[in-house]
């Protein structure tokens, strides 16, 4: 047996198909290696060794992903997601650096994870008992003399999710070998709220109720850091709105200062207490009145121990924001401000930046960035913000500073800044580095754009084609005379052409053939973005639509038709772009939900069809004046799960029903795409018989899930008869089961588990229909040219050939590959989400007419089947990410390209990533290997040498005739 | 009057002269057939035998036979052709190629020029018999004509197949169209 594995890799690889030359990677695909938004309090600076000086910024984004980027280039030196994968509404997640030990600590869910700085390896994990949730993640300080080198321990709390677990502070030791000590608090239910704080000898575990009995004071147990036990208890008063990281009442934990700071919403005083202090007392800081409603207060503070114990306040007001520096005194637990930073317009973001014994406050706001120091308000720089994109509006909402100072009055700022746009950028003394588009992250819906406006040329062969021949020829012959203005101009690029074949000329010869595709995206975060995605992903425009866009509602549909991208929502709600610049050109309000959106021909122009929830169809407001065409079908699922026929005309009639078994649910739905050219109608067989593809834009592939049964249907979505079913058992509960369907095959993959051995494999499954199983039989149609789905002899079912085979990994999504004509082998794209990349996997090798059980005979062989293989190996070479780490892909979209061998590929979900493939190989635009300058100095020594050779021949045929 | 024959023309036709006494002991060169000194009657005789010449009807008789022999040449080659067109197998290359060319191109060629062919043989007498042979010559050209097809068939260039004619069959087009909101 072992050796049909050998046999099958070896005759994969005699395949002439490659997903992509090695001379094409890197340039011809692009990707947005993504974190998602990072976190303002679980983003910093930070030196990965302490042998060198070089920092690197890390963050947890939102969707908990934990990476280090590099600040010189903005490039991800790595990431790890700590849920597995990219997820959307993470909980909260927290992350600590450890001092001087190269160690990054990281706290999300039930698992405290422990990273190398410098190439993000786990170093060790722990997990928290069962039923509890990290709520708080702390470095103890450093204190005493013989921890120098050893690695700082962890303080975690975890807190319960229900009520019949305890809460649990423990802390770890920094090298992985455990817990030293564990405090356990049975009396925290899990509504109220907790949270950790550490100074060098204690630490304090501060827990509020809220709910109808919530006291104004929270209670603050002082735990001894190194044995656990137990020093002291008290309570504080504080207000109902707490101030600190991450909406903790404490803060400042890893300054070796650590205080409580509340405030009362609307209120003009901060209530502060000291927790160093042995009885802590509560001190009410009043703010200055700037005849303001504040909004928001956030505390900034420098994380080192040796830094001065100062504080910044930044307030949000209505109109203004400004910025109270406090300065504490830690004997006697009480704060002062010490100046105040003037209010502006302008939105800013503060950093807060210990460096050695002083700490600088940064303020960043759309125009400038200015650094003070905690001391005194003198302004030690100030930088405009140069090559800024000129979009208003974008201003930091927040950002982490690195200040270094260069001798006596001069320093160097750097800034890493997540604006409102969802740009995560580093601004270096107002100069912007780099910017990383983090909001791609959040990208859940995509159009492909229509191509750009109509080609001058395309449109003159077109006057040419319409009038009588003679006028125009006369047309061609003058185009062609005005052509020959140029020509000088032409004639002069040539050598220039031939001589200069840089890479950069080459791509943009490849994205002249190729054309250009552009991409509309539309986030969750309510944005449309547009890229080019056959030119290296670049962007075009962004927009903002929260403000359209009624808090609840998400994108549904984006439709792109005359250059306007309609936009329509869940609340029914429409937006129309102009596809071109983002522009918003109209804003309908909604007449009622919609889960899905369909568009079918009708006159004068595309009616669009609302689908609800229940699966009800209803013409969309905004085509009132459109009537839709009669005789047309429209198929829609609704949300329990059954699929369901509408005869739409002049009015929604329901057709057909298919409800699947009790206890099943209709999950996934696919057809074929709108776009789904077939080059042959028949597959010829070695014999060079045919046999009959069944094509028909109207069967759909419903697939149904009961508990861990999956049923495929295909139907004929007119008539609403089931064609094909197949069924599998042994389903493993929720795992991904996606489908493609094309042409006249369709594929779907699953994970099932065998009962015998309990051994999980995931299978992909390809079918394909064919007229009749005889060859050179159209069926009973024949070879009419249309048919109605209603008459006699249109009810044969097809004959369905499928195979299964077993894959490495388990798919989260498929889809197929698209050109032009369709003459160009199709692809089956696949994510794999094991091993972060997007697989290629060739028809040939993917074919359910594989010879099981025998070698191919002669003629099956002509037609390149191969002998089956249960085992389907992912040949590394048909993987189109080569490289590169995709993460979190959700859908592949494919979009054919002006060249027929070529079609366009975009992925999103958080990654983003494009290429371009050609699975029948490049044989319409010549390879890299094409020497221009080669064929030239061909050409011009062939012909020196006719000229050297010519008075040689002459004389040589002189002398013969003499010779005679 | 009649000019006196020259010498050699006498000697000619009076065949060998008698040998010497003593010459008759030296045999003849081999292949010799007139190891004997012909004289009066027998020899005489011998030659009007050998001279005769052929009647019309005789040379007829040949020129028919020539003619059947070069009208069933053709025939011979066959067997040679069908030999190199099997060792020559049913790939596209250049030998089989050119093979199939020259199975075409001979045989068309030759039944062009069939009665520059039979030129040599043309008689009054034989004219009317001439017809039935270059008729069966044409036949024996058109045999190997029909080889070459058959060996362009089996190299699979004759459109004979339901997949030759593939491309200009039109995928059926349903009269009702169904829509699926299956979402983006």
């Amino acid at each position: 047996m072992r050796w049909y594995g050998v046999l099958s890799i070896l005759a994969s690889l005699l395949l002439p198909t490659r997903a992509i030359f090695a001379d094409d990677a890197f340039h011809i695909d692009y990707h947005h290696a993504l974190l998602g938004s990072p976190q303002a309090h679980a983003t910093f600076f930070h030196k990965p060794q302490t042998s060198t000086n070089a920092s690197l910024l890390y963050t947890i984004s939102d969707k908990a992903v934990l990476g280090a980027v590099n600040p010189k280039d903005g490039s991800l030196l790595w990431r790890q997601p700590l849920a597995g994968r990219p997820v959307n509404n993470a909980s909260s997640s927290f992350l600590v650096a450890g001092e001087r030990d190269g160690q990054i600590i990281s706290g999300y869910g039930r698992t405290v994870a422990c990273w190398d700085a410098l190439n993000g390896r786990l170093v060790w994990d722990y997990t928290v008992p069962e039923g509890t949730t990290i709520h708080g993640l702390q470095a103890i300080p450093v204190g005493g003399s013989n921890t120098n080198d050893l690695p700082q321990d962890i303080l975690v709390l975890a807190t319960p999710d229900h009520s019949n677990a305890h809460a649990i502070l423990s802390r770890i030791a920094g090298d992985g070998s455990g817990t030293r000590w564990e405090h356990k608090d049975s009396s925290l239910s899990p509504s109220s709220s907790a949270s950790i704080a550490a100074s060098s000898q204690h630490v304090y575990y501060i827990t509020k109720s809220h709910g109808l009995l919530a006291s104004s004071k929270a209670k603050v147990v002082t735990l001894d850091g190194t044995t656990g036990h137990e020093a002291g208890q008290t309570s504080v008063a504080v207000d109902s709105d707490p101030l600190g990281d991450g909406g903790e009442y404490s803060t400042a934990s890893c300054s070796g200062f650590p205080f409580l700071i509340s405030a009362d919403k609307g209120s003009k005083s901060v209530k502060f207490s000291l927790l160093t202090n042995p009885n802590p007392k509560v001190v009410g800081l009043t703010l200055d009145d700037k005849g303001e409603d504040i909004e928001d207060i956030t505390v900034h503070h420098a994380c080192d121990v040796t830094a001065p114990t100062h504080f910044l306040l930044h307030i949000r007001g209505k109109t203004c924001q400004w910025a109270e520096i406090y300065h504490v005194d830690v004997k006697s637990g009480g704060a002062t401000r010490a100046y105040l930073l003037p209010a502006t317009e302008e939105k800013s973001a503060f950093a807060a930046t210990g460096s050695g014994s002083s700490v600088y406050f940064t303020r960043s706001t759309e125009s400038e960035v200015i650094l003070y120091s905690s001391e005194s308000h003198g302004q030690l720089g100030r930088w405009q913000k140069t090559s800024f994109r000129a979009t208003p509006g974008i201003s930091p909402s927040h950002t982490v500073a690195e200040v270094v100072s260069k001798g006596k009055a001069s320093f160097a700022v750097r800034l890493a800044e997540t604006s409102q746009s969802g740009n995560w950028s580093l601004v270096r003394n107002g100069e912007l580095l780099w910017t990383r588009p983090e909001m791609l992250a959040y990208v859940n819906i995509a159009a492909w754009a229509e191509d750009a406006g109509p080609d001058a040329l395309a449109e003159e062969l077109d006057l040419e084609s319409s009038v009588n021949p003679l006028t125009g020829y006369i047309h061609r012959v003058k185009r062609h005379l005005t052509d020959l203005v140029s020509l000088p101009s032409y004639l002069q690029g040539v050598p220039e052409t031939i001589v200069k074949s840089s890479p950069e000329s080459d791509a943009i010869a490849r994205r002249n053939l190729v054309g250009t595709k552009t991409v509309i995206l539309g986030s969750r975060r309510h944005e449309l973005i547009a890229l080019d995605a056959t030119n290296a992903g670049v962007f075009q425009w962004q927009t903002d639509l929260s403000s359209h866009i009624s808090p609840g509602a998400e994108m549904k549909s984006i439709v792109v038709d005359e250059g306007r991208a309609h936009v329509y929502l869940s609340d029914g709600a429409l937006i129309v772009i102009n596809a071109s610049n983002g522009k918003v050109i109209e804003h309908q309000s909604g007449h009622g939900p919609l889960s899905n959106l369909v568009r079918i021909p009708g006159g004068p122009a595309p009616a669009a069809i609302k689908v609800e929830a229940d699966g009800t169809p209803r013409p969309a407001e905004d085509s009132a004046a459109v009537h839709p065409l009669e005789g047309n079908t429209v198929v829609t699922i609704s949300d329990d799960g059954k699929a369901f026929g509408w005869a739409i005309g002049q009015s929604v009639e329901k057709t057909w029903v298919l409800e699947p078994r009790d206890g099943t649910k209709i999950i996934n739905a696919v057809a074929r795409a709108e776009h789904d050219p077939v080059a042959s109608i028949g597959k010829v067989l070695g014999d060079r018989s045919v046999l009959y593809k069944y094509l028909s834009p109207n069967v759909a592939l419903l697939i149904a899930e009961s508990h861990s049964d999956l049923t495929i249907y295909l139907i004929d979505a007119v008539t609403g008869a089931v064609l094909h079913t197949s069924t599998h058992q042994a389903i493993v509960p929720g795992t991904d089961i996606p489908a493609v369907m094309s042409e006249n095959w369709y594929a779907y993959s699953f994970t099932s588990r065998d009962p015998a051995t309990e051994g999980i494999a995931t299978q992909l499954v390809i079918a394909e229909l064919y007229e009749s199983s005889i060859p050179n039989d159209r069926g009973p149609l024949g070879s009419r040219t249309n048919f109605s789905e209603f008459s006699v002899d249109a009810g044969v079912r097809p004959h369905v050939i499928s195979q299964a085979f077993t894959i490495p990994e388990p798919i989260s999504s498929l889809a197929v590959s698209q050109t032009a004509q369709g003459i160009t082998t199709r692809q089956v794209l696949a994510t794999l989400p094991n091993s972060n990349a997007i697989v290629g996997i060739p028809r040939e090798i993917l074919d359910a007419r594989r010879p099981v059980d025998r070698d191919p005979t002669a003629s099956e062989r002509e037609e390149g089947l191969m002998r089956y293989f249960a085992n389907l190996e992912l040949d590394p070479k048909h993987f189109l990410t080569h490289a590169r780490e995709v993460v979190g892909v959700r859908k592949i979209m494919a979009s054919p390209s002006l060249l027929e061998s070529t079609s366009v590929i975009f992925a999103f979900g958080h990654d983003v990533f494009g290429t371009q493939i050609a699975p029948s190989l490049a044989f319409d635009v010549l390879g890299k290997g094409f020497n221009k300058g080669q064929l030239a100095l061909t050409v011009v020594a062939l012909f020196a040498g006719v000229l050297a050779l010519r008075p040689l021949a002459r004389k040589k045929t002189v002398e013969g005739r003499w010779g005679q | 009057m009649v000019a006196p024959q020259p010498k050699w023309v006498l000697e000619l036709n009076s065949g060998l002269p008698a040998k010497s006494k003593h010459a008759t002991s030296i045999p003849d060169p081999p292949g010799l057939s007139a190891s004997k000194p012909m004289t009066g009657k027998q020899a005489k005789k011998s030659q009007a035998a050998g001279r005769k010449i052929p009647t019309t009807e005789e040379t007829e008789t040949l020129k028919l036979k020539k003619a059947w022999e070069v009208a069933l040449a053709p025939a011979k080659q066959l067997p040679m052709q069908a030999i190199m067109g099997y060792m020559s197998g049913n790939s596209l290359q250049i030998f089989s190629i050119m093979m199939v060319f020259m199975l075409f191109k001979n045989p068309i060629q030759a039944i062009s020029q069939t009665n520059l062919a039979f030129s040599r043989f043309e008689s009054p007498g034989t004219r009317s018999q001439m017809l039935g042979i270059k008729a069966v010559y044409v036949l024996m050209q058109c045999l190997l004509l029909g080889l070459g097809i058959y060996k362009v068939n089996s190299m699979g260039l004759l459109p004979t197949t339901r997949s030759d004619w593939l491309a200009w069959e039109t995928e059926r087009q349903p009269l009702e169209r169904a829509y699926f909101a299956f979402g983006q």
